[in-house]
């Protein structure tokens, strides 16, 4: 195998991982797993660096993942962008080394949501009326201290009607918050743009060493994107009881536009075709099975069916617990049959197996527990019966739980995984 | 003490507090005289229409050399005559005008400006724009408008700019797009022209006020019916609305209300003592529609303007342009409801008609004929001006004006002269 040019290596861990996504046997289960900070840990850099200094963290990633022989490897883009954070004026995270006191964590804490209402709960009516207008006049400044100048963006004749925009627009951008505002994101874009070299960069040097990126675009649940960033945990909840057919009305809202963003973005990115879905909000004891059925489900299986019908294929990662849910995916997978992967926390992905292996790809689940904590042999011995539990047929992808790799996991324990996948994982010579 | 004898301060103040005295029905020691204009002036300072709108300081000094002369009561804004430069700067697609740096929008150096209709928003995309006014507008109506602001159409899509996980990716790809690098320049030069614009028009007033002039009006707002007409379906368009779409075209017309409320606002908040905002109104006239239709799509909306101006202590003046004798029910209705806080300029309407039924609830103004200004003689003016004068002076509430656009750009300076002095001569309520 050490023979292979990585021109070929790259094409034969392609295959074999869209081989096993299509529901067939490849020569060997494959192994993709994601990580957050645990290469940049295992180089020696605070999570600080991490966020602030991509380079470095792209090499430590390389120089951590290369020698593991992997089908895929992770994306720096999980890294979220310390200086970019910065220039927005982020509120709604925390992370080492903001310049913003209110934003600051130590520079080794890993960072952090920022929960809160961003929209009231007696805001709906406000956001229905003009979603895109409540959005940049009352949700952007909510969330970025240095877009607050958006709070006076022209009002809708002041837009509308040719002969009033010619001087509304330019006064609004006459005034100096606009300006300085004009000014962020310019700076915003070219923070963005050096961080998207060094990403290009990143997976052009994965390439030469023969690796696959395992995806480079993302999107949400509707559910989690008005959790996190409109109405908070609690209010999203308290919704579900006192406002239930504005919150999914909104949720619907969220639809049309996250396909065609991801879209978008795919057009960019065309070597990869997989779609990260961190979900949050849907597992189990986070809400019913009702509410999950009426709430959570509806608008993320239509963005998923957006994304498969664009040949894209959506990955949804199951953070905690959805064995209880397994009806609706294996409903929901009967109908898209060998064109997802369900990536797994704490689900019983032998159930899983059983339930609707025969129509998407498992991904998972190697306890971060075990990582951490664990030995060898018990990491071993895990991946082994996962293996024999998943592998028939194809439809089955090793990684961590959740996260894929935890920052914190024992490097022998990364090992024992890899040497697992190598030693059981085999379906011909 | 003669008038020429007073200072400025005191002669400000006096042409002010007539015009207000007149506003709130009462009379005062003459009818006031308004000049409003479009070329005019500079027609007269011997600028081309062109020159009048890539010069605006010196179509300021022709507003002042010309109207101040005349002795008016109360001034008109430079508003009037759109800064060609800013429209060459966005691009604009919804003009022609003389000297356009784009020769699709070019006309003759002294044709005046003209709109140009088209449906910017199609019928079929109603629904679009209910949706998410704000993004519809500026994803699609905007880049159909405006040339250098085409780039909005990439503007990011709705859930990104929601979720802090889209946006980091959405804002810098949108940022990076040439588009949106045409609009940021092109924002800036048209926020760099604005400011100047700004201080002209600010100098423009405080000369005015140091000569003793106050202006009549600074804010400018529409009938949300004319706002959909005009810039979005056309006439054609709406007037086809309201029989194919009539409930579309109401919902629109009512998405309109509070931004045009809004953006009147923000303009009188300039000039805290004028308080006439100037709503030039377009297809609301006679024969533009039937009274039904008015009642249905027209005036409801114009209503709820016009009542936003008077809660905040502003008085909306409606130039009724063309003619509005079928209307005067409608005009006296909502007067009646608001004595003395409403103003009515009027064009081609019967004076003596409109104050008999509206004299008692609102001031009125006008109606001296363009052509008689620009093809009549000065007597045939003064005949004109002082039949209007005795039949509307009784108890306030009446100021001279042309009728359409005020004074005619074509108008002879001897027929203005004559409606002037007419004005002095028989507008007089006591010594």
């Amino acid at each position: 195998m050490s023979e292979k040019k990585p021109r070929e290596l790259f094409k034969e861990r392609t295959e074999r991982v869209m081989t096993a996504i299509s529901l067939k046997e490849p020569d060997r289960v494959p192994i993709a797993p994601l990580a957050t900070f645990y290469a940049s840990n295992q180089q020696g850099l605070s999570k600080k660096e991490a966020m602030y200094d991509i380079g470095k963290f792209a090499q430590a990633t390389i120089d951590t993942f290369s020698p593991f022989n992997w089908d895929m490897v992770p994306p720096i883009a999980v890294m979220f962008n310390g200086s970019l954070y910065d220039i927005l004026g982020v509120k709604y995270f925390k992370w080492p080394g903001a310049n913003e006191e209110t934003q600051k964590l130590k520079d080794n804490e890993p960072y952090q949501y920022v929960e809160g209402e961003y929209m009231k709960s007696n805001e709906y009516p406000e956001f229905f009326k003009d979603p895109t207008g409540f959005l940049l006049r009352k949700l952007l400044p909510r969330h970025y201290s240095n877009l607050e100048a958006f709070s006076d963006f022209p009002n809708i004749i002041s837009l509308g009607s040719g002969y009033i925009s010619q001087l509304g627009l330019p006064s609004y951008f006459a005034l100096p918050p606009a300006k300085k505002m004009l000014q962020t994101i310019e700076q915003a874009t070219q923070t963005f743009f050096s961080w998207m070299q060094v990403q290009l960069k990143y997976s052009k040097d994965m390439k030469k060493l023969g690796y696959p990126i395992q995806f480079l675009n993302v999107t949400q649940a509707p559910y989690d994107v008005v959790s996190e960033f409109f109405r908070g945990m609690k209010g999203i909840m308290l919704d579900m009881y006192r406002q239930p057919e504005e919150l999914k009305a909104m949720l619907d809202l969220m639809v049309e536009s996250s396909i065609a963003s991801v879209v978008d973005l795919a057009q960019m990115f065309k070597e990869n075709n997989i779609i990260f879905i961190p979900l949050h909000r849907g597992a189990e004891g986070f809400m019913s099975f009702d509410q999950f059925e009426e709430f959570y489900w509806p608008t993320l299986t239509k963005i998923m069916e957006g994304l498969i019908q664009k040949d894209l294929i959506p990955m949804p990662f199951f953070e905690g617990k959805y064995t209880d849910r397994f009806p609706y995916l294996a409903e929901f997978a009967k109908k898209n049959k060998g064109k997802l992967i369900y990536w797994f926390d704490q689900s019983d992905i032998i159930k899983g197996k059983e339930e609707f292996g025969d129509y998407a790809t498992i991904k998972g689940n190697v306890p971060a527990s075990l990582l951490v904590t664990g030995t060898p042999q018990q990491v071993e011995d895990h991946v082994k019966q996962s293996i024999e539990g998943c592998m028939e047929g194809g439809g089955y992808i090793v990684d961590g739980g959740v996260s894929g790799i935890p920052d914190e996991s024992k490097p022998e324990n990364v090992k024992a995984m890899t040497d697992a996948v190598f030693k059981y994982g085999i379906y011909r010579k | 003490m003669g008038i020429s004898e007073k200072k400025p301060r005191e002669l400000y103040k006096e042409r002010y507090e007539r015009v207000m005295t007149t506003l709130s029905l009462k009379e005062p020691d003459r009818v006031p005289i308004a000049a409003s204009v479009m070329f005019y002036p500079t027609d007269q300072y011997g600028m081309s229409k062109k020159e009048a709108m890539y010069d605006i300081e010196k179509t300021a000094e022709a507003f002042k050399e010309v109207l101040t002369a005349l002795n008016v009561d109360a001034m008109p804004p430079l508003l009037n005559i759109w800064p060609g430069k800013l429209l060459d700067i966005l691009g604009a697609k919804v003009f022609k005008w003389p000297g356009a740096a784009n020769e699709n929008y070019r006309l003759d150096d002294d044709l005046p400006f003209q709109f140009l209709e088209g449906e910017y928003l199609k019928a079929e995309e109603y629904e679009k724009l209910f949706e998410d006014p704000t993004g519809f507008i500026l994803r699609t109506v905007i880049p159909r408008q405006f040339e250098a602001l085409e780039g909005f159409s990439e503007f990011p899509e709705f859930s990104t700019l929601a979720s802090g996980l889209g946006i980091m990716f959405s804002l810098p790809l949108y940022g990076i797009m040439p588009g949106t690098k045409k609009i940021n320049e092109t924002l800036k030069t048209a926020a760099e022209f604005f400011m100047k614009y700004v201080s002209t028009t600010n100098n423009y007033v405080n000369s005015l006020k140091k000569m003793g002039f106050p202006l009549f009006n600074s804010a400018i707002s529409l009938a949300p019916f004319d706002a959909v007409s005009d810039m979005l379906r056309g006439m054609r368009g709406s007037m086809l609305d309201m029989y194919r779409h009539p409930e579309e075209l109401k919902k629109l017309t009512n998405v309109f209300i509070e931004g045009s409320l809004n953006a009147g606002l923000q303009m009188a908040q300039t000039t805290p003592k004028v308080k006439v905002v100037f709503m030039p109104l377009h297809r609301g006239a006679d024969g533009f529609m039937s009274n039904e239709q008015f009642e249905e799509f027209y005036w409801p909306g114009l209503i709820s303007v016009m009542e936003g101006f008077i809660k905040h202590n502003l008085i909306p003046g409606l130039f009724l342009e063309g003619g509005y004798n079928e209307r005067l029910e409608y005009l006296m209705e909502f007067a009646q409801k608001h004595k003395g806080k409403v103003l009515y300029w009027f064009d081609k309407t019967d004076m003596a008609k409109a104050k008999e039924m509206l004299g008692d609830y609102a001031c009125i103004k006008g109606n001296v004929p363009g052509s008689l200004l620009v093809a009549g003689t000065p007597l045939q003016v003064e005949n004109y001006v002082r039949k209007t004068i005795e039949t509307c002076k009784d108890g306030g509430g009446y100021i001279v004006d042309g009728g359409i656009a005020g004074i005619a750009d074509g108008a002879r300076p001897e027929n203005v002269k004559a409606m002037v002095d007419a004005t002095f001569k028989f507008g007089v309520y006591r010594k």
